[in-house]
């Protein structure tokens, strides 16, 4: 068992026992003292818990492809990685082996516990607009491109190091001027192949992670 | 009236209660738990959070209010 799983375990418990302290705390007057002591338990302690375990299942439990490809949004993306016959940069890495989980976190590691401010609210925009339903698709990726998620692996390798033009432009990798995607193509589908209505879109969704998206 | 007075009249103006407002929060926190998909995610941070942040400030004022009134604050 995995410690995402074993807090998700916690986090269920110590909400049970918020329930049941609740329950009781309605159950006593006001001034008894029972309500006295279990109703700090009841308001602050516990409550202060489950949003520490809640917030650490929203930034670090929900890493899994799976759990990404639960918006619907994310199913083109998640599918062309896992297809085979994609040349796109998450279906290279993903067919190769290079990743072996949490695929989709490792390139886009800023909305974890331990990512950027920026990425956080960006992580609860997107999720504000998906559950208002106030976007459209195509989506479109809103800001630069961030090479350091690419060099936090590929810096420093034999492979990188080989190639003249990576110590040409060094400087403006570095600060993401240049974007590793400009020599090595599109990481993900292209905004016209996500688009409703076309072709591509309709084999995008027809992948296997739809299926996986609607398990419980 | 003390400000801490006059948000516990609003309070019990309002028939607002931290235990429900508590009590949902709880369940909220379970649904997401249990199901991870965005909405039960943007109720837990966008609806059972600020319940609990509401719920625990309304019994920290009661809490106060009961200690001014004993003459410990």
């Amino acid at each position: 068992m995995d410690i995402t799983t074993a807090i998700k375990i916690i986090g269920m418990v110590v909400i049970l026992i918020g329930i049941i302290l609740c329950i009781g705390v309605s159950k006593t007057s006001l001034y008894s003292p029972l309500y006295k002591r279990i109703a700090p338990l009841a308001f602050l302690v516990v409550p202060f818990f489950v949003v520490a375990l809640g917030n650490y299942h929203v930034l670090e439990g929900s890493q899994k492809v799976s759990s990404c490809v639960r918006c619907h949004v994310m199913a083109p993306m998640a599918n062309d990685m896992m297809d085979p016959q994609s040349t796109t940069l998450a279906a290279r890495h993903y067919k190769n082996g290079w990743i072996v989980s949490k695929q989709c976190f490792t390139c886009h590691k800023d909305y974890g516990l331990n990512g950027t401010i920026k990425a956080k609210l960006d992580g609860f925009r997107h999720l504000v607009k998906y559950t208002l339903r106030t976007y459209e698709e195509p989506t479109r990726f809103v800001g630069r491109f961030n090479n350091q998620n690419c060099l936090n692996c590929h810096r420093g390798t034999p492979n990188f190091e080989a190639i003249k033009s990576h110590h040409t432009i060094r400087n403006r990798l570095e600060t993401s001027q240049t974007n590793c995607t400009h020599c090595h193509g599109f990481p993900h589908p292209t905004p016209l192949e996500r688009t409703p209505g076309t072709a591509r879109y309709d084999e995008l969704m027809k992948g296997e992670m739809v299926h996986e998206r609607r398990r419980p | 009236m003390s400000i801490s007075k006059r948000i516990l009249f609003l309070v019990a103006h309002f028939r607002v209660s931290k235990r429900i407002l508590v009590l949902s929060a709880y369940v909220l926190c379970e649904w997401f738990l249990i199901v991870p998909d965005p909405l039960p995610m943007a109720l837990f941070v966008f609806v059972a959070q600020p319940f609990f942040a509401f719920a625990g400030f309304i019994y920290i004022l009661e809490v106060i209010e009961e200690l001014k009134q004993r003459g410990v604050l």
